[in-house]
């Protein structure tokens, strides 16, 4: 590098969303088909996350062959409500409502009090894995698979609850980062209200992702860009002038969740061991449910 | 003499041969009425791409009367297809056949697998070791086949040009990486950079086939092309959809572009040999040849 040129940027991940769009479609059908399902069940919320997922469902394979399941515990802001609903209505897609109050308070009770952060996330675990039990209910009931919202940020970051809102068939927005999901929303149509939204996993009035991981996402995602798709050292992220607390804590963060990632290991006694050295595509010839 | 050919830009299903085999079949038809001389499908056309250890379930020996079936429906047109091949010796390789009339004519063992980022495929199959052209009979005379990644070393296009090839085939499996990015428009101007320079440095064509389609989380970007010696581009297939595109180059044209750049013959083949000798030498820890070191 010359003297003169100027000191290097941390920049947000660049995203082609219309070329975006037609691949996370192909994926969904081609995953579809190879299944041998033709439907798919999402959760969502009223967030930019589940908004998007349930456009490019709808994009994929119709509304009919979509079902949106909204599902409110009491403390949930009504506002996401009313962003859920204003969602699925503009897709035309079935949905169903189904409050998970009255399932969630028996375990919650069994959690007692303690150290309040400690009781929040474990509250908050209760929540989203009553959801994904409610999901793949409705899954069978509508013979369908179940969609993941996750997204890059929040599965690098382990921000997000094991078999519960992580569970899913398929996790087509799961390689973009927040910035960049927002511009393949706003590409969908979703609104710009829902794009635009502090987001939250609204388990706890008052919460958003933003205000409990410490930073925005914005920050979040281009020191992530730099560590993980760049493969920038630490060094280096704050030489282009990003929070080097920040950044260690976001390295720490990612190895600390590579567990959050992976399916658990298993202990080796066999010749032959599935994920070991029995390894197979997903999908087969004699692996779709039916013809 | 106008020698037309056809890039059948397909989708394959993995591990589905049946399926895949009548696809292909169907293709060439299609390609035939067309009038093209040649058909090209993808690596892996017949098998899919990320098939881990369904290797040895969709593998079949280059003689497999299913293989060469794939052209017994359209009489003299050469067909290039990629498939599983297990020789004789149990020994799996990712191959190109080229077929014609019901015939093999010629194969292609891919040379350089990629183990490395999203790929895997030095665990299932083995490299091939031989760079090799094929006689196909006027007006073509030679062609050279090659298997995606192996185009990214330079020495195997450049060899089978010095081998006579007046068409370099590659077929290909390329799966898509930050799409419509800057990095992602980056591989595939990566792709045409190199298309088009063989095409230029063997004074060749060059017919290049890549697939679409979807497997597990990969999708496959398409955009084939069939570049004229010199480098221009005579056809091209879209991003990420199923397609069959036709393009024609004269072989006048490469006769007089070998005329005007004589590069192919002016190429030091002793001295390139000499040199090679001397950094192979090196590399391996060896004393130089004599000849070399005598030179200084």
């Amino acid at each position: 590098m010359s003297p003169a040129s100027a000191p290097e940027t941390a920049p947000l991940p660049q995203i082609d969303a219309p070329q975006v769009v037609s691949v996370i479609i192909g994926f969904i059908r081609r995953q579809l088909e190879q299944t041998g399902f033709g439907r798919l069940v999402v959760g969502v919320s009223g967030g930019v996350d589940s908004a998007t997922v349930a456009h490019l469902a709808v994009r994929a394979l119709g509304p009919a062959n979509v079902l949106a399941v909204r599902m409110p515990f009491r403390s949930s802001a009504a506002e996401s409500e009313t962003d859920a609903l204003r969602v699925v209505e503009g897709l035309g897609c079935d949905s169903q409502r189904v409050d998970i109050t009255p399932m969630a308070e028996p375990m919650l009770t069994l959690i007692g009090d303690g150290d309040e952060a400690d009781v929040r996330v474990r509250r908050g675990n209760v929540l989203a894995r009553l959801r994904m039990m409610v999901l793949y209910d409705r899954s069978a009931a509508f013979d369908a698979l179940v969609c993941g919202t996750s997204n890059k940020t929040e599965a690098l970051l382990g921000y997000g609850t094991l078999h519960g809102d992580m569970a899913a068939a398929i996790q087509p927005i799961g390689d973009l980062y927040k910035s960049q999901l927002r511009a393949v929303a706003t590409e969908l149509g979703v609104a710009p209200e829902i794009v635009a939204k502090p987001p939250s996993a609204d388990l706890w009035p008052g919460q958003t992702d933003e205000g409990e991981l410490g930073a925005t996402y914005d920050d979040l995602d281009r020191i992530l860009y730099a560590l993980v798709d760049r493969r920038w050292t630490v060094e280096r992220c704050v030489g282009a002038g990003l929070d080097e607390a920040l950044v260690r804590w976001t390295a720490e963060r990612v190895a600390r969740y590579e567990f959050k990632r992976q399916t658990p290991p298993v202990a080796k006694v066999s010749l032959r061991t599935p994920g070991i050295d029995h390894l197979y595509p997903r999908r087969r010839p004699g692996s779709r449910r039916r013809a | 003499m106008e020698v037309r050919v056809a890039l059948a830009q397909v989708a394959p299903h993995l591990g589905e041969v049946a399926a895949n085999l009548e696809m292909a079949a169907e293709r060439a038809r299609a390609a035939a009425a067309e009038g093209a001389d040649l058909v090209v499908f993808p690596e892996l056309a017949l098998t899919g791409y990320l098939l881990s250890d369904l290797v040895p379930e969709v593998a079949m020996p280059a003689s497999d009367p299913r293989l060469a079936a794939v052209s017994r429906e359209t009489p003299g047109i050469l067909v290039a297809i990629g498939f599983v091949e297990e020789t004789a010796e149990h020994r799996y390789a990712n191959t190109a056949a080229l077929l014609r009339d019901g015939e093999l004519v010629g194969l292609h063992r891919k040379v350089y697998q990629p183990t490395y980022g999203m790929f895997d495929e030095g665990r299932f199959t083995r490299p091939g070791d031989r760079i090799r052209t094929t006689e196909v009979g006027e007006p073509l005379g030679r062609v050279g086949i090659s298997i995606c990644e192996d185009f990214w070393h330079p020495s195997l296009p450049l060899l089978q040009a010095q081998d006579g090839a007046a068409l370099l085939i590659n077929l290909a499996a390329g799966p898509a990486r930050a799409p419509g990015s800057a990095a992602g428009l980056a591989a595939i101007a990566g792709w045409h950079k190199m298309q088009e320079t063989y095409a230029l440095l063997g004074t060749v064509a060059v017919a290049f086939c890549n697939r679409v389609g979807n497997e597990e989380g990969l999708t496959f970007w398409g955009g084939s092309r069939l570049i004229g010696p010199g480098g221009g581009v005579l056809a091209e297939a879209p991003l990420y959809e199923e397609a069959l595109v036709v393009g024609s180059f004269d072989t006048d044209d490469l006769r007089m572009q070998r005329y005007q750049l004589p590069i192919l013959a002016d190429e030091r083949l002793e001295l390139t040999r000499r040199e090679l000798d001397r950094i192979i030498a090196d590399r391996a820890g060896l004393e130089a040849p004599a000849e070399a070191a005598a030179e200084g």
